[in-house]
C-alpha cells in the first residue's frame, strides 16, 4: 500500500489507541513517557512509510513500536538508577493480538479516565480530546474556541493530576460509571460537533472524527451502565446529522446550507438508525435530557419534503421550551432562524433586535448570517450584502466564508 | 541520463512537533511525491536513515556523535533518482515536501563508471 493511500485520520485514531493500550499494560503513572514514545513512533512510521509502504496493520505496527520503545527506555531508566532489571518485558506484543475490541475496550476505560471528577470539565474534555481522540493542542484549540497556549498549560496541569493520582484513577464500576456518563457524552458530543462544523485542515467535513464519535457512542451503548437515554439521545442527534454528510458540501468544498441539499440523497439507512435511537431516547424516560432536543430538531429536518415544509412551528416551540430549561444566548440566536420560517422576516428583525439589546449574546458570524436572510427576505437587498460582508469580516472558517461569499455574489447579481 | 544522490537534511524538529494529523498529511506527500517518481521511472532506490549515529576518524581512534548529531544538519534520509541533467534533477527536489519545515536537500551526480 503506497503511504498516501492510508486510511484518513490514521494516525489521530492510532495514537489513541496506543495510548490507551500502553496505558493499560504498563500503567497510566507512566503517561509522559507514553507520550513520547507513541510521539516518536508516529514520528518514525511518517519517515519510514513513504520509503517502504505502509505494514498491512498499520496500527498494530504502531503499538508494537511505541511498545518496544517504551520497554526501553524503562529498562535504560532502570539502569541509570541502578535498579537491577525485572526481564518483566523482554519485546512487546499485544497480549491479545491487538484485535479491534480489545482496543476499544482500552479506549472506553481511557476515556473514563480522561472524566475523572477530580479534574475540571475543561480539563477532561481537553484529556480525552488529545489522549483518546489523537488531537494536536492547536487542534483543540480550534475545537473548543480556546488560545493555543490556554490549551497547552491546562494540558500539562491536567496531566500531572493524572499522575500524581494514578493510584485513584482506576476505572469506576457500575455507579461511578454512570455518574460519568453526562461528561463523557459531552466529551463525545464535542469531538462530533469538532468534525461537523469543521474548523480545522483542508477537508470540509472531517468525516472520520464525526464517525470516531459515533463509534464511541456505540462503545458506551454496548455497556449496560452507560446505555442511557441521553447516550440514545446523541447518537440520534449525531445519527440524523451524520446522514447529510454527502450533501453538505459541493465540489469545490463549498457549504450547501440545508435549503438547497439534494434530500434525496440524505443516508435514510442513517436516519432509521437515528429513529430507533431517538424512540429508544423518548421511551425511557419523559425527563428531557441534553441532547434530545438537538436530536428531535434533526429528526424533523431529516423528515421534511423541502426547506420550506419543514415542521418550522414545532421547531419553534421546541427552542421556546430548551430555552425555558436552560437560557443561553446561542440558543436565542439560533431561534430566530425558525422563528422567521414559522412568522416572516418582520418579526424575524424584530428578534434579532432584541436579541441584540438584550441577550448579550455574541455579535458574530451567525448573527451576521441570519440579518442577512431576514434582510433578504425583506428585499432589502444592500442591507443584505452589507450584512454579508460583515459575516464574512469575522468568519475564521475557510468552508464558512466560502458559502457566504457566494451568497453575497449571488445578491450582487 | 545519470543518477543523482537526493541528501535529505533538517525539518525533524520541527516536524516531531506536529500533531499526528499533521504528520500524517506530511507523510502522505511524502508518499505521493515519490509514488510520483516511481510511476515515473525515476526512483532507483531510497531510505531514511535514524537520527543517532557515529563519525569515526583516524582508523577508530576518534569516535564522536559526529558534527550532525543535533539541529538541521542531521541527514534524515536519501533518494537516488535517475534524471537528465543536474538542472532537470533539481527540478525533480522542487515536489519535495522537505521544505515544509526548513529542511533542504543536497544533490549529488553519481559517478559513472
Amino acid at each position: 500500500m503506497d503511504a498516501h493511500k492510508i486510511v484518513a485520520h490514521q494516525f489521530r485514531h492510532s495514537y489513541g489507541a496506543m495510548v490507551a493500550a500502553l496505558s493499560k499494560r504498563f500503567g497510566i503513572h507512566h503517561l509522559h513517557d507514553i507520550e513520547d514514545v507513541v510521539q516518536e513512533s508516529l514520528f518514525k512510521a511518517m519517515k519510514i512509510w513513504p520509503f517502504k509502504g505502509v505494514p498491512v496493520h498499520p496500527q498494530a505496527w504502531l503499538i508494537r513500536t511505541a511498545g518496544n520503545a517504551l520497554i526501553d527506555k524503562l529498562r535504560a531508566d532502570q539502569r541509570k538508577r541502578n535498579i537491577p532489571s525485572t526481564n518483566q518485558h523482554d519485546s512487546f506484543e499485544p497480549t491479545d493480538p491487538a484485535t479491534n475490541e480489545t482496543i476499544e475496550d482500552d479506549q472506553l476505560q481511557m476515556i473514563f479516565m480522561c472524566c475523572h471528577p477530580d479534574l475540571s470539565e475543561r480539563n477532561q474534555i481537553i484529556l480525552t480530546l488529545k489522549l483518546v481522540a489523537g488531537f494536536g493542542n492547536l487542534e483543540i484549540a480550534a475545537a473548543l474556541l480556546q488560545k493555543a497556549d490556554a490549551v497547552a498549560k491546562a494540558y500539562t496541569r491536567a496531566k500531572k493530576k493524572i499522575r500524581d493520582q494514578a493510584v485513584k484513577l482506576v476505572t469506576p464500576i457500575e455507579i461511578g460509571l454512570s455518574s460519568r456518563l453526562p461528561i463523557v457524552l459531552k466529551i463525545i458530543y464535542l469531538i462530533f460537533s469538532e468534525g461537523y462544523r469543521t474548523h480545522f485542515g483542508k477537508a470540509p467535513i472531517q468525516k472520520d472524527l464525526c464517525y470516531e464519535a459515533i463509534r464511541l457512542a456505540l462503545l458506551l451503548d454496548r455497556n449496560k451502565y452507560c446505555s442511557k437515554p441521553n447516550t440514545h439521545a446523541l447518537l440520534a442527534m449525531m445519527s440524523f446529522h451524520a446522514s447529510r454528510f454527502e450533501t453538505r458540501v459541493d465540489e469545490d468544498g463549498c457549504i450547501i446550507d440545508l435549503e438547497q441539499q439534494d434530500r434525496s440523497i440524505w443516508d435514510q439507512e442513517l436516519i432509521s438508525i437515528g429513529r430507533r435511537y431517538l424512540s429508544k431516547s423518548t421511551d425511557a424516560s419523559n425527563e428531557p435530557t441534553d441532547y434530545l432536543f438537538q436530536a428531535i430538531i434533526s429528526y424533523h429536518h431529516c423528515k421534511a419534503k423541502t426547506y420550506v415544509d419543514t415542521a418550522w412551528d414545532k421547531i419553534l416551540a421546541l427552542y421556546d421550551m430548551e430555552l425555558t430549561r436552560r437560557y443561553t444566548p446561542i440558543i436565542a440566536l439560533n431561534r430566530i432562524v425558525p422563528l422567521m420560517m414559522a412568522h416572516g422576516f418582520e418579526i424575524g428583525l424584530d428578534a434579532l433586535q432584541t436579541y441584540k439589546n438584550q441577550a448579550r449574546g455574541p455579535i458574530n458570524t451567525l448573527y451576521y448570517a441570519i440579518k442577512a436572510r431576514l434582510l433578504e427576505m425583506s428585499r432589502n437587498i444592500d442591507g443584505a450584502i452589507d450584512a454579508y460582508k460583515d459575516a464574512i469580516k469575522i468568519s475564521d472558517n475557510e468552508a464558512e466564508t466560502k458559502y457566504l461569499i457566494k451568497r453575497k455574489e449571488a445578491l450582487l447579481e | 541520463m545519470s543518477n543523482f544522490l537526493f541528501l535529505f537534511r533538517g525539518g525533524d524538529a520541527q516536524r516531531i512537533q506536529q500533531s499526528p494529523e499533521e504528520m500524517q498529511a506530511h507523510m502522505e506527500k511524502w508518499g505521493a511525491w515519490m509514488g510520483g517518481l516511481k510511476e515515473a521511472g525515476k526512483l532507483v532506490d531510497g531510505l531514511p536513515l535514524n537520527k543517532d549515529g557515529k563519525v569515526v576518524e583516524k582508523a577508530g581512534d576518534v569516535i564522536t556523535d559526529g558534527p550532525f548529531a543535533e539541529g538541521a544538519e542531521v541527514v534524515g534520509g536519501y533518494l537516488i533518482v535517475t534524471a537528465d541533467s543536474l538542472d532537470a534533477a533539481i527540478e525533480i527536489s522542487k515536489g519535495c515536501p522537505i521544505y515544509e519545515h526548513g529542511g533542504n536537500t543536497e544533490i549529488r551526480e553519481i559517478m559513472s563508471m
